[in-house]
């Protein structure tokens, strides 16, 4: 009895759970790396670092050169996290994909290994 | 009506057994074992040992065996109503372990009260195990009505799953006998079922993962808000601290509303709503809603921050800080770019209460140029005073009105917020609950729901039995907050009561028609007879001057409330104006000497309106509202409640008729009746207001031999005076007869008696002890020659 409990679970609800927590870990990194976030405020001023300046030509020439300066750093720390985020996503969902493909022929390939090792 | 069926060969029920016996240590250790397997079995592989594969195939096998042990077997979830009839699929497995069809209800009930779900609703409602238990003894019901009728309990309970507490219920509900031990516990069925949703939102709290409030970059695109943090509280920031918003948010449309407004481009909003109501509670689940992104583009992931006018204050070291500092806050708010501010208690900006600042010149640019968000707190009266003091500052404001929640959402919220404030560390139980609700709607009528029964809750905790926090433990937090009893009487109480004519008798000579009268009012009172929306007790005292009337209150207010003091006393010659009800009716911030200031302040007094003949009819039509109700409300439209409290009105109206009565030797009880319809016939008072008095008393003069009585009970009162002294003093009985002769006045009855008393005896005793006749240990007797009496009555 439990042996068919756990093959029927293993093909049918157990599959589908792995894809379904495949996904929702997906989601909750990109919602732990802010990645929407991140992609809407790219260019944004770091922390919102911002000069103004309606003085003379160099004082705004200083403003704007700062405030490039604070985009440039706010870019760099975003790309860095994008990565970063790119970089694990990219793990768990190559292995979770793995996973959910070999997912069916574990048992199987578990007791063919066993059979084949003992009979070497 | 579902046809639920169960089906006992379902591999579910094998899995649910295996679950219950098996160890979740060792699940895990064989988790471990099959990754060492595997990894093992790779290694071996990649050096060519022998037998490699075995490793690797044995741990590939194992893992699957560990994987379905974890997540089918020990995490198994059932399926939610509606889903499916199959009980195997519905039933949470703890349960299936043990189910069987052929269960009858006492079989059910020994499986289900060993879970720790069962064990909660049983705890927190104080029902007994055992007693249901032997209640249930024979019970046969059919499977499908009971699973019927759990499924609709879990249903009105908002619970989708068939809970273990939705059985529980529904097998509390079988047996007439077990609702007769609700009744016992003071508690009914629908109270249960709420009980069942407060399970089923402790489960889907403890099940819930924690949320996610932005990730790493949502400070990124902020700026940074040094002075804002040294003077604000960051909402925000708490409900991440705590994890979440446990509580639950019972005001979705406001908050709903809330969000639009901010979003839209009004940007400005007051919440208006009386203290308690739940504007600061409103904010927080602002926070919590923004945090989690659950709001458009332009408010996601904002911070709710509150800025304190006493924090402000507190920094301010000369003159124009204050504008410097508020400036300082909104522009960082404008810089940082995702800031609501919230002015909590906004009045204190706006020159409005003690510690305020006036800002409201400042804040209309800031406001009209709807550069960042802001949300405004005030109460009804506070936003009446704005409008009609700063038209355009208000008129930028878009208004949100909190009314009170009903019962049902205070009662969860309580619920809720009891388990946070349990801490693990105590039980609060359903009916402590209910009990804060009642209570805090009776004796603080200043705040409003949930805000009043919260803060009765909390200090309540205070006042545990033991582990729990029970009705009792609200009774004694009301008592210790406002001097009041609201417990059953002990047995020294239970005696006073009971006695309460031969105490009341120790100050008061004869009257004993008037004293058992209310003596038994009282009684019933106590004993929970009487109507607990109405007074105490009320009652009207007829009779002549110095009878007795105003001594009876003051005795009431020392037997029955433990002071004198708790007497408020109204001479009603002062109230003759139709103008004078604005007097009657001052809140405490007009007179806080006033009547509904002192009877808030001390619920559980004696109010004696004295002379009430001479009162206002207007005024005496208030009265009615009083007597009935038991509540007035004040000029600023605050309730008072007199339920609590003895009303007592006094009048001389008639006393020459009970004087004429009485000489000629009719007893009281033989012209009461038709005494009273000449009172109304005469125009004294009108039927509708002698009517709501739960007794009318009449009192009859005193005649000589009681005045005797009365001199030995003032010379008694003299002796307590001189205690210090250690001196007594005694009268011979001539000299009693004496004053008595000489104090006597028909008209005035005992009143001419203390002054009396005063002129002869302490006078002579004065004498005495300044000639160095009479020091410590001196037993003062004193004959009629020492007491150098007038020769003629003492006039008035």
């Amino acid at each position: 009895m439990l042996f068919v409990s756990w093959l029927s679970w293993w093909y049918t609800r157990g599959w589908s759970s792995v894809a379904t927590g495949i996904r929702a870990r997906l989601v909750r990194l990109s919602q732990n790396f802010s990645v929407g976030l991140l992609l809407q405020t790219l260019f944004a001023p770091w922390r919102r670092i911002v000069t103004s300046s309606s003085g003379s030509m160099s004082q705004r020439l200083r403003a704007s050169v700062d405030n490039t300066v604070s985009r440039f750093v706010g870019l760099a720390v975003r790309l860095l996290a994008l990565l970063a985020a790119f970089v694990a996503m990219l793990g768990i969902g190559l292995g979770g994909g793995i996973l959910i493909l070999a997912w069916p022929f574990v048992p199987v390939a578990g007791v063919i290994l066993i059979f084949v090792g003992i009979s070497k | 009506m579902n046809n639920y069926r169960f089906n006992s060969r379902s591999p579910l029920i094998a899995s649910a057994r295996l679950g219950r016996r098996l160890p979740k240590p060792l699940v895990l250790a064989l988790t471990l074992l099959s990754w060492l397997l595997i990894i093992g079995g790779v290694a071996a592989m990649v050096v060519k040992l022998p037998h490699a594969s075995v490793s690797l195939g044995v741990g590939l096998v194992l893992i699957s065996l560990a994987t379905w042990l974890t997540k089918a077997v020990l995490q198994a979830t059932p399926a939610t109503l509606g889903t499916t009839t199959a009980l195997e699929r519905l039933l949470p497995s703890e349960l299936l372990a043990g189910y069987q069809s052929n269960l009858d209800a006492a079989g059910l009930w020994a499986l289900v009260a060993p879970s720790w779900q069962a064990r909660f609703l049983t705890s927190r409602f104080g029902l007994p195990s055992e007693l249901i238990a032997g209640a249930l003894v024979g019970l046969k019901p059919t499977e499908n009505d009971l699973m019927n009728q759990a499924a609709a309990i879990a249903s009105s309970a908002e619970d989708p799953y068939l809970s273990v507490g939705a059985i529980v219920v529904a097998l509390i509900n079988l047996n007439p006998a077990v609702t007769s031990l609700l009744t016992a516990t003071k508690i009914d069925t629908s109270e249960l079922v709420e009980g069942v949703g407060w399970l089923a939102r402790l489960e889907k709290y403890l099940a819930s993962h924690k949320p996610i409030y932005g990730g790493i970059a949502r400070d990124w695109a902020s700026g940074y808000t040094p002075i804002l943090n040294g003077f604000a509280d960051n909402m925000s920031k708490q409900i991440e601290a705590a994890g979440g918003n446990f509580v639950q948010q019972e005001r979705t449309a406001q908050l709903d509303a809330l969000i639009a407004s901010l979003d839209s481009g009004t940007s400005s909003v007051v919440l208006v709503g009386e203290t308690g109501i739940g504007k600061t509670a409103l904010l927080f689940g602002l926070a919590d809603r923004l945090l989690r992104g659950e709001a458009s583009g332009s408010l996601r992931h904002h911070q709710v921050v509150s800025l304190s006018a006493a924090s402000i204050l507190s920094r301010v070291e000369g003159a124009g800080d204050i504008e410097r500092i508020v400036l300082g806050c909104f522009s960082e708010a404008i810089g940082a770019g995702n800031i609501v501010v919230a002015l909590d208690e906004a009045q204190l900006f706006f020159g409005q209460g003690s510690g305020a600042v006036n800002l409201s010149q400042l804040l209309l640019p800031i406001v009209q140029s709807r550069r960042f968000k802001l949300v405004l707190t005030l109460s009804p009266g506070d936003w009446q005073r704005l409008r009609s003091t700063n038209v355009a500052l208000a008129g930028m404001l878009t208004p949100i009105v909190l009314t009170e929640p009903s019962q049902t959402d205070v009662m969860r919220l309580l619920a809720d917020r009891a388990l946070n404030l349990e801490g693990g560390r105590s039980f609060t139980t359903w009916q402590a609950l209910r009990q804060a609700y009642i209570m805090s709607g009776r004796y603080n009528t200043d705040e409003a729901n949930p805000g009043r029964s919260l803060k009765l809750l909390e200090s309540s905790f205070n006042f545990a039995d033991g582990q729990f926090i029970t009705a009792g433990s609200i009774d004694r937090a009301i008592e210790s907050q406002y001097g009041v009893k609201v417990q059953a009487a002990d047995a020294a109480e239970a005696d006073v009561l009971l006695h309460l004519e031969d105490h009341i008798h120790e100050r008061m000579i004869n009257q004993t028609r008037a004293v058992s009268v209310v003596a038994a009012a009282l009684r019933r009172a106590r004993a929970g007879v009487a109507n607990p929306k109405r007074p105490i007790g009320s009652f009207l005292f007829l009779g002549p001057t110095g009878v007795g009337k105003t001594e009876l209150a003051k005795s009431l207010a020392a037997l029955y409330f433990g002071a004198e003091d708790h007497m408020i006393r109204l001479d009603m010659s002062e109230y003759q104006q139709p103008s004078d009800i604005a007097r009657l009716l001052a809140g405490p911030s007009e007179n806080p000497s006033g009547l509904l200031p002192r009877i808030k302040q001390q619920p559980f007094s004696v109010v004696l309106f004295d002379e009430i003949e001479k009162a206002n009819p207007a005024i005496l039509n208030l009265l009615l509202q009083l007597l009935d109700e038991g509540n007035l409300t004040d000029s600023q439209n605050k309730s008072a409640s007199f339920k609590d409290a003895i009303i007592i009105a006094t009048s001389n109206a008639g006393a020459d008729e009970i004087r004429s009565h009485i000489e000629a030797g009719e007893a009281l009880e033989t012209f009461e009746k038709q005494f009273v319809e000449q009172l109304i016939s005469g125009g004294s008072f009108k039927p509708e207001l002698l009517n709501r008095f739960d007794e009318i008393v009449l009192f009859r003069p005193l005649n000589e031999p009681e005045l005797g009585q009365v001199v030995a009970i003032l010379i008694t009162e003299v002796n307590k005076t001189l205690a210090p002294q250690k001196v007594t003093v005694e009268l011979t009985d001539a000299a009693v007869t004496a004053l008595v002769h000489a104090g006597y006045d028909p008209r005035l009855g005992a009143r001419p008696m203390r002054r009396m008393v005063q002129r002869t005896v302490e006078d002579a005793v004065a004498s005495q002890i300044l000639r160095g006749e009479a020091g410590p240990g001196t037993a003062i007797k004193l004959d009629v020659a020492q007491l150098n009496l007038p020769q003629t009555p003492t006039p008035n």
